[in-house]
């Protein structure tokens, strides 16, 4: 039995042409539908030391690291949380000794991560199984 | 009693066994096992191996087809309870046959979903409940990775036609067609083709499809290695945009009348995907999306494994056609896998430096375990990296790019 070379060619040459132009003009036609109807992520707030809305500076002491991506909007909340649990561990072991936190500061080597904090636990936590 | 019982031996299926059929339970065995211990697709390894034990004991009829038999009676009135008359006139004499229908075997009936491309069809249609498009959706080039690992089908077709220059395998172009799917890493994409183009070889297919699925954590990693560089490997994508449920409602319906009207044959499969996606995201059919992706799945999941398996006979299975499937199922998986992480490599190159070429390896379908690997061997090289949804968009592009490429073979060769 001999090989039909031009039915073989004719499926792998017109097999993957087809398959990539669908697959390209459904890319046109995706980023069409994306660009008509979705949602953009927001973009980050830049400051305007001049404007008169200008959030002010949290009571906690703040990092006083450069700040990095996870030092933007969850950066205070991260503060926060840490703060309520260094005062939840000071009423249970040392009720009524006055502190101070002084500097919360990113582990060295944790501040080129992309995700906020929470973020990468969150991500750590969905996708362990894997 | 002793002659009864001596009878009841004759009468059974011991006497029947060959050799042949020895080897194919032994081999129907080793493949329960693979379900149940090492847990290779279990559920459809187990039906597939068990619907092969059975269909290998011999004088079950369980896949024997319905049969009429004729009796010749003296008159009409003699009819029995049951039968149908049947009358022939021969030599100007009428004469008169009692027919009565015999049911065929319990599998033949089951087997007729996949002979008519019913289970595959149905089974898409739960995948299609199952599965977020979000990832695609958000980054569409997704899709060009979708498509290079498709590229394993080809090969494979080509290297089937080669191997069918062998006397003793003698694949025929339909064949080599029903081979190279297997490259495409969908199993019920590999049983629809198959059942179209080589209904033959559906078994060998069908074993080598799976058992390969459920290797794809052995064999992708070392190819993925192989072919990129370390630097690579360890690239942090953008994180994807939101997409909002307007684009999800209208992705299925755009797929659909744009695959379907541009190649026809994907009707089956793509309509059944994007119809079952179309219920998980328009979300005012609860109710039926969950008995697709649930029950019905399950229960059609069942009637294809026992099915697919009881076609393993050992004329269809113990030959060298069967040997030569599974080499080339593996070499379908590889080169797909290699189509996928070179084309990555090209996008990472063009796009300077902002995708991780690791995704492209989940362009073989094998959804999402083909994504789960491009996440390990991500995490490998870099803790802090998470691929898995990023490697979710080729991983769904890939199911539509197999679908279109079994709709192209099925056109041309079919």
């Amino acid at each position: 039995m001999s090989i039909d070379w031009g039915l073989a060619a004719n499926v792998v040459f017109s097999g993957l042409i087809i398959v990539f132009t669908v697959l390209l003009l459904l890319i046109l036609l995706v980023t069409i539908m994306g660009k008509i109807l979705g949602s953009k992520p927001s973009a980050p707030s830049k400051p305007d030391s001049g404007s008169p809305s200008t959030p002010s500076a949290p009571s906690i002491p703040a990092p006083p690291a450069p700040p990095t991506v996870q030092d933007t909007a969850s950066g205070n909340e991260v503060v926060a949380v840490i703060a309520a649990a260094v005062n939840a561990y000071m009423e249970e072991d040392a009720p009524g000794t006055p502190y101070r936190i002084s500097s919360i500061a990113p582990r060295a080597g944790r501040a080129k991560e992309l995700r906020p904090a929470w973020g990468f636990a969150g991500m750590r936590q969905n996708t362990e199984p894997f | 009693m002793f002659q009864t019982i001596i009878d009841l031996f004759w009468e059974s299926g011991l006497t029947s066994l060959t050799p042949q059929h020895i080897i194919m339970i032994l081999i129907s065995f080793v493949l329960i096992y693979l379900a149940i211990a090492k847990e290779f697709e279990p559920l459809l390894l187990l039906p597939i191996a068990f619907g092969m034990l059975l269909a290998n004991l011999p004088l079950g009829g369980l896949f024997s087809e319905p049969e009429t038999l004729y009796t010749l009676i003296a008159s009409p009135e003699a009819l029995p309870d049951g039968a149908s008359l049947k009358t022939v006139v021969e030599n100007g004499q009428t004469l008169y046959y009692a027919a009565k229908t015999q049911a065929g075997g319990l599998i033949y009936y089951l087997y007729q979903g996949v002979k008519l491309g019913i289970y595959p069809s149905l089974i898409f249609l739960g995948i299609g409940c199952m599965t977020d498009f979000g990832p695609l959706i958000a980054n569409p080039k997704s899709f060009l990775l979708g498509a290079a690992a498709q590229l394993g089908i080809f090969i494979t077709f080509l290297g089937a036609m080669l191997l069918g220059q062998i006397p003793a395998i003698g694949f025929t172009a339909q064949d080599a067609g029903a081979i190279g799917i297997i490259g495409g890493a969908d199993g019920p994409t590999a049983i629809y083709t198959a059942t179209k183009l080589a209904p033959h070889l559906l078994s060998s297919i069908a074993v080598a499809a799976y058992s390969y699925m459920a290797l794809v954590p052995i064999i992708q990693p070392p190819i993925m290695r192989a072919l990129t560089t370390e630097k690579e490997r360890m690239v942090v994508m953008e994180q994807l945009r939101p997409v909002s449920k307007q684009e999800k409602i209208i992705f299925p319906i755009m797929v659909a009348v744009f695959c379907i009207l541009l190649i026809p044959s994907t009707a089956p499969l793509i309509g059944m995907l994007m119809l079952g996606n179309l219920m998980k995201e328009s979300g005012v059919v609860d109710r039926i999306a969950k008995t697709a992706q649930n029950e019905l799945m399950n229960i059609v999941t069942i009637f294809l494994g026992i099915s697919v398996g009881a076609t393993a006979s050992a004329e269809a299975f113990l030959n060298l056609r069967t040997i030569g499937i599974i080499i080339l199922g593996l070499v379908a998986f590889s080169c797909g896998t290699a189509g996928g992480v070179l084309f990555g490599k090209l996008m990472y190159k063009v796009t300077g430096g902002k995708v991780n070429p690791l995704i492209g390896s989940a362009g073989v379908s094998a959804v999402p375990m083909a994504a789960r690997v491009s996440q390990k061997v991500g995490q490998e090289y870099n803790p802090s990296n998470f691929l898995l949804m990023h490697a979710m968009g080729p991983n769904v592009a890939g199911v539509i790019g197999s679908a279109v490429a079994a709709g192209v073979l099925i056109s041309v060769l079919g």
